[in-house]
């Protein structure tokens, strides 16, 4: 495994992709602000979570460069969203039939 | 008494910077699951109390801090180019957004404060009893997070030094990318933050 | 070459080169000894609480105090002993030689961990000297007692997060350190079996430890702000601090159990002259403990108030969680089967483990129904079923990692006759203290009272007779293993005839572990030579 080790990652992310990224995010920002504005239900709660996870997901892939890290890292991240999920559910288990 | 031989390299530190970013999440995911249950429970009172947020100082604050996170990747992408000079300049811009945003966080808090809303306050307990939790998960969410975005730029600023003495360079700037993968994060639990506290109306 | 750790001091001189040091080697005899002595003053509160239930009525201190004795018992052992205990020790000091590797993935974070772990416990101790005395709440600080009460609840749970942050960095490092540095040729499945329970036990501290820590710093706040989150009177919900607390501390009972399991699993092949049976069945079903265990923490809660749709099923999976437990039961019988069984001491404790666990296992079984649970919730059975699983489980396994790893860590064998003679005085007092405590419970004795009636006081006295004599178990113990760091005979580097890499180094290890690095070209129990 030793020889495998590679010093260090030279592998950089153009800056265009990095402007486009944070544009994007910017656009998704103000998008969010609009629905929560028109929409006063519920619903534009949920849409926001998926957004804002969107956005997550974007600094995830491509300000952290976990596109470019191996697979071992996407799967942890995995792992953290099923624990969370499950202790979620578990907890309004007893929180909604009580 | 010999130096021990260098045995690690980038890619464990690495590891153990991601490592800690998750158990960052789940410390967060402790108090998203409690304002879940809690959202759910006082539905109304939590829609109510965050109409009264200031939503301009926190989609004002949404977006710079998505910006810093933008300058720190920005940072890394230069100084693997060998940059230097635009990588320190980056990273201060970083370093400086975080400012501003713990600034924005204190003229909002005062103003809450000022109004005598605050967890334990006479006038915050005699409200309804999800208007005092939803304030209560605002402030100690948000404080929480200050305090990470606190710690992110005192790291930058010790980087910047570290870029002027040659510590971190082109061709070893794990510190610098750990630094950014925490500030990162920051802004993802930020990300969360600010449509469940100011966009629930 | 040829300079063991000892020798080695960087420099420094004295105390200094110990407590500065980031060699793992050094790092884990001090984890070693720091939580031996927080077992110390676990053990000596222990035995002032069997003493004051030795008969009904005072007998020597009163309510107040008693309900410090149990908290500060419940604090010190859980999070200053068994928790820290096999990992940092034992762990810290074998993991690297385990998979050939100079030192763990972050010397220096490990060196903070064990800083973090004294400052956490002196921190713990200091409650009782400042103003407010010692935390009374149980060590599980349920709310909203946890919030009225005017003891130093604040100060234990800044305690408790310190110490879990010191577990987060541990864990994390094992994890670095297994995935990045293992010797060439050290596939996935050639692993020892300890260096795979301790990788199942850090993802479960790095996984459930930070819940722990949001959860104590909540309360901290609650109690300085009036925060409300746990406050019924303000709204909040304290079965929510109950789900948020176990969420972790269910999971820590793996932290403590599964290293323990590592142990065994090593020293039952290495006896018996035999290669494990079932080796990956063992790395498995310690996965999937450490995966069920993280979901099944509301079987705590049953009495709490939970909804019966929850309590339903976190039975269910709560008794799945004790298959992967029997497999490995099986596995060391198997394992024995044919072998040529030497009993050592290390074996002889091991025996112990498996006994008392058994029984820990088996009545957890009978708490796990929810109908049974409502019976002998909170009663002494429940205190005799985790001091079988937890000190007869995991602090027995610990006794057995000392006694087969001691001589490969100082160079030295202890004298076989006395530790045969303590393990058998520990296994007879460890039985006549907590198995009246199980009648106790089934009679109904509720746990943390002071005082009883005196239909109960035949158990109850039987049951403090015992206290001492598994204290006296103890002493002998730690003065025979004690006295062979000074007086022993030289252990040579593998004295147990074990196949693992670290016995193939001298005794005590060289500086650097390794002169170079290993090259693995066999499984960890197969009794063919490595090339170093």
């Amino acid at each position: 495994m030793l020889s495998m080790k590679q010093k260090e990652d030279t592998r950089s992310t153009g800056n265009g992709t990095l402007i486009f990224t944070w544009i994007a995010l910017l656009l998704l920002t103000g998008l969010t602000v609009w629905i929560a504005g028109v929409n006063t239900d519920r619903h534009g709660v949920a849409v926001n979570i998926i957004i804002a996870s969107v956005k997550a997901g974007l600094v995830l892939f491509v300000f952290m460069r976990l596109k470019y890290e191996s697979l071992f890292f996407r799967l942890i991240l995995l792992l953290i969203v099923i624990t969370l999920t499950a202790i979620m559910a578990l907890t309004f288990l007893d929180v909604l039939y009580r | 008494m010999q130096a021990l031989v260098k045995y690690t390299d980038d890619v464990d530190a690495k590891m153990g910077m991601w490592l800690f970013l998750f158990t960052e999440m789940l410390f967060f995911g402790g108090m998203f699951l409690l304002y879940a249950v809690y959202s759910t429970k006082y539905s109304a009172d939590f829609s109510g109390s965050s109409s009264e947020l200031n939503r301009v100082i926190g989609t004002f604050n949404t977006l710079i801090l998505i910006t810093s996170s933008f300058t720190a990747a920005l940072s890394l992408s230069e100084i693997k180019k060998g940059a230097l000079q635009s990588a320190s300049i980056c990273l201060g811009i970083t370093a400086l957004i975080g400012i501003v945003f713990l600034i924005m966080k204190y003229i909002e808090w005062s103003a809450k404060i000022g109004h005598g809303i605050y967890p334990g306050s006479a006038y915050l307990n005699e409200m309804a009893h999800g208007k005092v939790l939803f304030y209560s998960l605002y402030f100690v969410m948000t404080g929480i997070h200050a305090f990470h975005v606190l710690i992110g730029i005192a790291v930058f600023i010790v980087i910047l030094f570290m870029l002027r003495n040659g510590t971190v360079r082109e061709n070893n700037s794990i510190k610098l990318e750990n630094a950014a993968l925490y500030w990162h994060f920051v802004d993802i639990a930020w990300i969360y933050l600010f449509p469940l506290l100011y966009l629930l109306r | 070459m040829g300079t063991d750790f000892y020798m080695n001091t960087e420099g420094r001189k004295g105390v200094l080169s110990w407590i500065l040091s980031t060699d793992h080697k050094r790092i884990g005899l001090l984890y070693l000894y720091a939580v031996l002595g927080f077992f110390l003053i676990g053990v000596i509160i222990g035995l002032l609480m069997r003493l004051e239930l030795m008969a009904p009525g005072r007998t020597i201190v009163n309510a107040r105090a008693y309900d410090s004795l149990f908290t500060l018992h419940g604090i010190i052992m859980i999070f200053f002993f068994i928790i820290p205990g096999v990992p940092s020790s034992l762990g810290n000091f074998f993991l690297p030689l385990q998979i050939g590797a100079r030192d763990v993935a972050f010397p220096r974070l490990n060196l903070l961990s064990w800083w973090l772990y004294v400052i956490a416990g002196l921190t713990a101790i200091s409650t009782i000297f400042l103003p407010g005395g010692p935390p009374d709440t149980g060590w599980t600080l349920y709310p909203p007692y946890s919030i009225k009460t005017p003891t130093n609840v604040s100060g234990t749970a800044l305690a408790a997060f310190i110490v879990g942050f010191s577990s987060i960095l541990t864990g994390l490092n094992f994890i670095t350190t297994i995935h990045r540095l293992r010797a060439p040729g050290m596939t996935w499945f050639r692993m020892p079996l300890f260096t795979w329970t301790l990788y199942s036990t850090a993802w479960v501290q790095v996984l459930a430890t930070p819940v722990l820590a949001i959860t104590l710093l909540l309360l901290i706040l609650e109690r300085a702000f009036g925060t409300g989150f746990f406050d019924p009177a303000k709204g909040g919900d304290p079965l929510m601090f109950e789900h948020l607390f176990w969420i972790y501390s269910h999971p820590a009972v793996y932290v403590m159990i599964l290293p323990a399991m590592g142990i065994i699993s090593e020293i039952v092949p290495t006896f018996s002259r035999k290669t494990v049976f079932g080796y990956k069945a063992i790395v498995f079903s310690g996965l999937s403990i450490a995966t069920l265990g993280y979901v099944v923490w509301g079987h705590h809660m049953f009495t709490s108030g939970m909804s019966d749709v929850s309590s339903m099923v976190f039975s269910f999976i709560t008794f799945a969680v004790a298959v992967p437990s029997g497999i490995k039961v099986f596995n060391w019988i198997a394992t024995m089967y044919k072998g040529s069984v030497e009993i050592k001491p290390p074996l002889l404790y091991a025996f112990a483990f498996i006994f008392l666990f058994s029984i820990g296992g088996l009545t957890g079984l009978v708490n796990s129904a929810v109908a049974t649970n409502v019976h002998i919730h909170g009663t002494f059975f429940i205190v005799a079923h985790f001091h079988y699983t937890m000190f007869g489980g995991a602090g027995f396994a610990f006794f057995t990692g000392l006694h087969y790893r001691l001589p490969k860590m100082t160079g030295r064998m202890y004298n076989f006759r006395a530790s045969t003679v303590a393990c058998i005085v520990l296994f007879i007092g460890f039985n006549i203290l907590y198995f009246p405590m199980f009648l106790l419970g089934w009679q109904g004795m509720p746990r943390r009272y002071y005082d009883y009636p005196p239909e109960f006081h035949g158990n109850n006295f039987i049951s403090t007779i015992g206290s001492w004599i598994l204290a006296a178990g103890l002493l002998i113990m730690f003065i025979n293993l004690a006295r062979s760091l000074f007086k022993g005979e030289k252990a040579g580097n593998n004295p147990w005839d074990g196949t693992t890499l670290e016995w193939q180094v001298s005794s005590p290890p060289p500086q650097e572990n390794f002169e170079k690095i290993p090259h693995i070209t066999r499984g960890p129990y197969s009794r063919e030579k490595n090339i170093l």
